[in-house]
């Protein structure tokens, strides 16, 4: 390891300290202004003088419950579905040997290049044929194929030693019960970090939402806050900070809970 | 408990072969250790014994029946790796009930093997920790009984040992070794380590390049090396292989002499044991270049007319110094000789021995 002189480490704290604040700052803002009342929230203290839940109220007068739902459910269920996939799939990747194997891990590799604003249209159009408009299908299914996923794990089943697979093999075990058994339990932190980022995508994802659902029992909570945005006028800034401050919760929860599995597996497949 | 009978068994990896059309039989109840350096194919042919490795050809018979196309579930191996491959998120319990669970026995019935397993391997104390908490010592343990919890019909090992420090090897050693003969289990060890495949097994198959250069028990391999392979292989320190002319048909050592029976060689290797020869009053004469001092035993190493040769004198005083003119003496009993071009080895008459320093030695050249 590199050993930084006194002053270079403080240029590097430095610079670390604003950017961080620079992030900081707004959430923070965000998270106060969420609970000032409404007189309050263009006042030019930040903090709220008369703290008050009025925001978070107004927020489920609205059904922000039914988008809060629609959210924990089709990503609960989309990451559970992802998760199942990749990990299936790796499996297959790393350890079958068929025709046409490394092509098709290649095509894979491919599907990770292609911008998901290029498929969307195409795929928009077999929802609305497949009649999955305006469904939580619309939402979990076209997604559930996760190319990342499969590569992530991927290279981490291939760096699984082998004498613990031949054993099972030996002890009887079959390539289900390898995975299920063997493989999956001593994978936590790979699938830990692949949970995460696949919470976090599905979680904050704005656009293909917008696009396949339109009736309000179907929207999800990042476009169901964005109602206080362009309906109501100057007044719902309070609901709209409070709605991103309760949207954002959950991916900082999860991130934070699993954080460092998240930063062991991507430093050790080489991703960073 | 199974025969075992490999015929024409081969594995190819690519262009490699690793596993040269090698036959063999191993008796029901018979321990067995292959020996041989890194990348012989012992390993890999063990893995085939097991049905982890496919082989590319030959066939694989356990009691008389083909098991060269089953999966290693369907054998009733047991596998022992180096790397012990105990199941870290399990406990030591449930890594041993986990071949159980497989073959879908009972629970009762489980619990129960698993407590016969750990108690003939020990540890039955250690059956609620996790394999990290486990010296190496005590993995090893939970490995055999993981493989033994299955009562299988041959136990297979690879190089169980290796990763133990000296005096725990040693100690593994004798109980392998015992717990084998008490179950009456047939084994097959691989090792890179001689001692290990002289004091465990009841014969040694040494593998060379993918093919088996030598089958017997440790005294035939140490008496009767059939090449050049296996001589320079047994022993330690190895044996001393120096190129001498014949002289019609006779080779000479001091005043040890042999006749070879093909009189028309040009050329042989002798070979010499380090622990076979000894300093005398009158014999091959040289001068000592290197003394090591071994503990029990000193490893002298001597210029001579014929080459440098070691000899490991059995006293544990240093008798003899650095650049000291010595004479060495070996029983014609001791020679050995092999065809320097092929390795085999050569039937010899022993037809002289006496006190006399031999001046026919013809020409000297050691091997490197």
């Amino acid at each position: 390891m590199v050993r930084l002189s006194a002053s270079s480490r403080a240029i590097g704290h430095a610079v670390t300290a604003t950017l961080c604040c620079l992030i900081l700052i707004p959430m923070a803002l965000v998270a106060l202004t969420a609970f000032k009342s409404q007189p309050e929230v263009y006042s030019a203290l930040p903090w709220p003088q008369q703290p008050t839940l009025e925001n978070f109220r107004r927020l489920f007068a609205v059904s922000f419950d039914v988008y809060l739902w629609n959210s924990f459910a089709t990503t609960i269920l989309r990451v559970a579905g992802q998760v199942l996939i990749a990990v299936l799939a790796a499996y297959a990747f790393a350890r079958f040997e068929f025709r046409f194997r490394n092509a098709l891990f290649a095509l894979v590799l491919g599907a990770l290049m292609i911008p998901h604003s290029l498929t969307m249209i195409p795929i928009y159009i077999m929802v609305v044929e497949l009649g999955w408009f305006d469904s939580w299908a619309a939402l979990i299914i076209p997604n559930l194929a996760f190319p990342f996923g499969v590569f992530l794990l991927r290279q981490h089943m291939m760096q699984f030693p082998k004498p613990l697979i031949d054993a099972a093999r030996a002890d009887g075990a079959s390539h289900w019960k390898i995975l299920w058994r063997i493989i999956v339990p001593n994978m936590g932190p790979a699938i830990a970090g692949l949970v995460i980022v696949a919470f976090i995508e599905c979680w904050n994802e704005y656009f293909w939402p917008l696009l396949v659902t339109d009736s309000d029992k179907m929207r999800t909570i990042q476009i169901g806050i964005r109602r206080f945005l362009d309906s109501e006028g100057v007044d719902s800034f309070g609901p709209l900070m409070a709605g991103v401050t309760l949207a954002s919760l959950p991916a900082l929860l999860v991130f934070f809970v699993l954080q460092k599995r998240v930063m062991d597996t991507f430093v050790s497949s080489g991703i960073r | 408990m199974a025969a075992i009978t490999i015929t024409c068994l081969s594995k190819t990896f690519g262009a490699v072969k690793a596993v040269d059309a090698i036959d063999l039989t191993i008796l029901d109840g018979e321990f067995v250790a292959i020996l041989g350096p890194s990348g012989c194919g012992k390993s890999t042919t063990l893995f085939m014994l097991s049905g982890i490795e496919t082989p590319t050809g030959g066939r694989v018979l356990f009691d008389g029946d083909d098991v060269t196309a089953m999966e290693a579930k369907d054998r009733s191996i047991g596998l022992v790796f180096q790397s012990y491959a105990l199941y870290p998120h399990m406990t030591v319990r449930e890594n041993i009930a986990f071949p159980l669970d497989m073959l879908k026995i009972p629970k009762t019935l489980r619990a129960e093997r698993v407590a016969r397993a750990a108690g003939i391997v020990q540890i039955g104390e250690l059956l609620d920790r996790r394999p990290h908490q486990l010296s190496g010592g005590q993995q090893q343990r939970v490995a055999l009984a993981r493989v033994l919890v299955k009562e299988p019909r041959l136990l297979l090992l690879d190089e169980p040992l290796s990763n133990l420090d000296a005096s725990l090897r040693h100690a593994m050693r004798s109980e392998i070794r015992r717990l084998q003969r008490r179950l009456g289990l047939t084994t097959v060890l691989v090792t890179h380590d001689q001692i290990e495949a002289t004091t465990m097994a009841d014969r040694i198959v040494i593998m060379n390049r993918g093919r088996i250069e030598q089958v017997g028990t440790a005294d035939e391999l140490y008496r009767h090396p059939a090449n050049l392979f296996v001589a320079g292989f047994i022993g330690s320190p190895a044996m001393n292989l120096v190129t001498l002319k014949p002289a019609h048909g006779e080779i000479r050592v001091g005043a040890a002499a042999a006749s070879l029976q093909d009189r028309s060689l040009a050329s042989v290797t002798v070979g010499l044991r380090p622990e076979h020869l000894r300093f005398a009053a009158e014999g091959l004469p040289g001068r000592i270049a290197l003394v090591e001092p071994m503990g029990r035993e000193v490893l002298y190493e001597i210029e001579t007319e014929i080459g440098v040769l070691r000899l490991l004198d059995p006293v544990h005083q240093i008798r003899h110094r650095e650049g000291e003119n010595v004479s060495i003496a070996v029983s014609p009993d001791n020679l050995l000789a092999f065809e320097t071009e092929e390795g085999r080895s050569l039937p010899l008459t022993v037809h002289a021995s006496g006190p006399e320093v031999a001046k026919s030695l013809v020409r000297s050249e050691s091997l490197p």
